[in-house]
């Protein structure tokens, strides 16, 4: 029994060492990926194209029905106990600051942490990352930096996306059911706007980028022979990065009230 | 291949640069918006307490936010310091003996740091000069000598008096206009005031002085007539006494009820002839019914042979004037006598 119990924890610390081992050899890669330009380049476009401009459509609309509705909610309910500035405040606090950030990461987690994941687990399975390491291409390199870098600069870019629709468009769809003066809205949004949120907001993107792109990747390769093996490391990565995001989330909130 | 796959760094490129271009511009926005921008001039001031200060705190001249608090701090005298900014919009009202007061409302509304500019209408103050707080002795020096531009009624709770005498005053032009209200319906109902009511009331009035009148002509009349019948000499009594028609009606052997029994036989008679007449007639209706009828329809006959003259081709010139010869030789009976 402790022994069962030793043996589980050894493998767990074993298995954290590795992904450790893993995280910082990507972003040492990720780093001289960047310096050198590589020919990874075209795979860095690529997954930039499929994980963030395919997947505007899904946050725009995702950002415009949260936002119309934080608006109108708020318009309706706030001045009738004499709060009707707050709505301001509401906004940013939920859009920019709380739902845009882990928002955009579920979305990505669903469309294109799944992808990475089966896209690994099908190159090992069919030896493809045996060729690479057999022809001097490290696949971390190659493979992992720019899907790295790709989905992270992709986050980043889609909560900047989100907040867009979310304050701004939202605010042209609310014109359609409550008329909303135009100098009155933006400017009581952009009293409430501080650069600690927009701060706090990339902070979380990028760090939710780097955890999805980095757990996809990982599970990915975590398949050793069998193509049976990549639904589970695909629920695996989805599952960990749904974790570890919302564990990230409410670590940078706290550091955010507590600064 | 696929136009996103061929363009794809085009697409890549406008995505990011449109995020980057909306994040400067808001960030740019948000600057203009926070002043990060703008020269803000800074002075310090000192209270006596710390109560009610914060940092941050807007600093209002007539109810224009001109600036904020930057810093509070305890001196070695224990007095509170504080280092506040100004925007550079209102750096011109920042004079000489200008004061500033924390208003401080005993109701928990209302209260703030306010902006009392001296009257001395030179040049601005110098950035980092001192401005005395209202309660400090300097301040009530320059306050009591009638060099800063204090509105009379800045404390919080004349403040709030001056909110509620508006109210006030609407309640008793309210209370005004519903004793006018009053003293017109008093009016209307005395039949005094010129409005339409009035002039009814008045109108029913004189209505009922005429009826009252009418009806005083009325017993004149029934106490006439009383008096009339009543009278020794009058009609009835004339009529009912021996000598009166009445007797000599009912005392004439009959005379006047065979008369009106022999004019009423009369009227007996003609009527039945009447009756005979007007029998005959309602006899002889069907066979007058039938004359009428026949000459309508001989007369309508007698058109369309008219109508069929008139439309006949051969004749439709018309008939020709006859024109009369005269014989060539004449009759002994032609002749003229």
């Amino acid at each position: 029994m402790v022994a069962l119990l030793g043996r589980r924890v050894i493998q767990r610390i074993r298995g954290l060492l590795y992904a450790a081992g893993f995280l910082y050899e990507v972003l040492r890669e990720s780093f001289l990926f960047v310096r050198h330009r590589q020919v990874g380049y075209r795979v860095l476009t690529m997954q930039i194209l499929f994980t963030g401009v395919e997947a505007l459509s899904v946050v725009a609309v995702l950002g415009l029905a949260l936002g119309v509705v934080i608006i109108i909610q708020g318009m309706s309910l706030l001045p009738q106990i004499g709060q009707g500035q707050l709505i301001y405040t509401i906004l940013i606090t939920v859009i920019t600051r709380e739902l845009g950030p882990i928002l955009t990461a579920f979305i990505i987690i669903a469309r294109s942490g799944t992808a990475i994941a089966t896209e690994l687990g099908s190159m090992v399975v069919s030896h493809e990352i045996e060729a690479y390491v057999a022809v001097g291409i490290n696949p971390i390199s190659y493979l992992v930096a720019p899907r790295f870098l790709g989905v992270t600069a992709s986050l980043l870019i889609l909560n900047l996306y989100f907040n867009v629709f979310g304050l701004v468009g939202s605010y042209f769809v609310v014109q359609l059911i409550k008329p909303v003066p135009f100098a009155e809205y933006f400017r009581g949004l952009l009293s409430s706007l501080q650069t600690a949120d927009i701060l706090s907001s990339l902070v979380k993107s990028l760090v939710f980028g780097v955890i999805v792109s980095a757990v996809s990747t990982f599970n990915g390769f975590r398949v050793e022979s069998a193509s049976t093996e990549i639904p589970q490391v695909v629920i695996k990565a989805v599952g960990q990065s749904f974790m570890l995001c919302i564990v990230a989330d409410a670590v940078i909130t706290l550091i955010y009230y507590m600064r | 291949m696929k136009f996103k796959i061929r363009f794809a760094e085009q697409i890549v490129g406008v995505f990011v640069l449109v995020a980057v271009a909306f994040l400067a511009l808001v960030l740019i926005l948000i600057g203009i918006n926070q002043r990060w921008f703008a020269k803000d001039y800074h002075f310090t001031s000192r209270f006596p307490s710390g109560d009610g200060l914060s940092v941050g705190m807007p600093i209002k001249f007539k109810g224009f936010q001109i600036g904020a608090v930057d810093r509070i701090s305890l001196d070695e005298n224990d007095l509170v310091d504080i280092d506040f900014s100004v925007y550079d919009t209102y750096i011109d009202k920042i004079r000489r003996n200008s004061v500033l007061e924390l208003v401080s409302s005993p109701l928990g509304i209302g209260g703030g740091l306010v902006f009392h500019p001296g009257k001395d209408l030179g040049p601005p103050l110098a950035e980092s000069s001192f401005i005395p707080s209202l309660n400090s002795a300097e301040g009530r020096r320059l306050v009591q000598a009638g060099l800063v531009d204090i509105p009379p009624n800045s404390d919080a709770v004349t403040r709030i008096v001056g909110e509620v005498d508006p109210i006030l005053k609407n309640v008793n032009a309210t209370l005004v206009s519903v004793h006018q209200l009053v003293d017109t319906l008093n009016g209307g109902l005395s039949g005094a005031a010129d409005n339409p009511t009035g002039s009814l009331i008045r109108n029913a009035s004189d209505m009922t002085a005429q009826i009252n009148k009418v009806l005083v002509d009325l017993q004149s009349i029934t106490d006439r007539l009383a008096a009339a019948a009543n009278s020794p000499n009058g009609p009835v009594q004339g009529m009912l006494q021996p000598q009166g028609s009445m007797e000599k009606i009912l005392n004439d052997n009959d005379a006047l009820y065979d008369h009106i029994d022999d004019t009423l036989a009369n009227l007996d008679a003609t009527i039945k002839q009447l009756s005979d007449f007007v029998t005959y007639l309602n006899s002889s209706q069907p066979e007058i019914t039938g004359i009428l009828d026949e000459g309508r329809e001989t007369l309508s006959q007698g058109k369309e042979v008219l109508e069929g003259i008139r439309n006949n081709p051969l004749i439709r010139g018309g008939i020709q004037p006859r024109i009369e010869q005269p014989g060539t030789s004449a009759g002994y009976r032609d002749g003229g006598f």
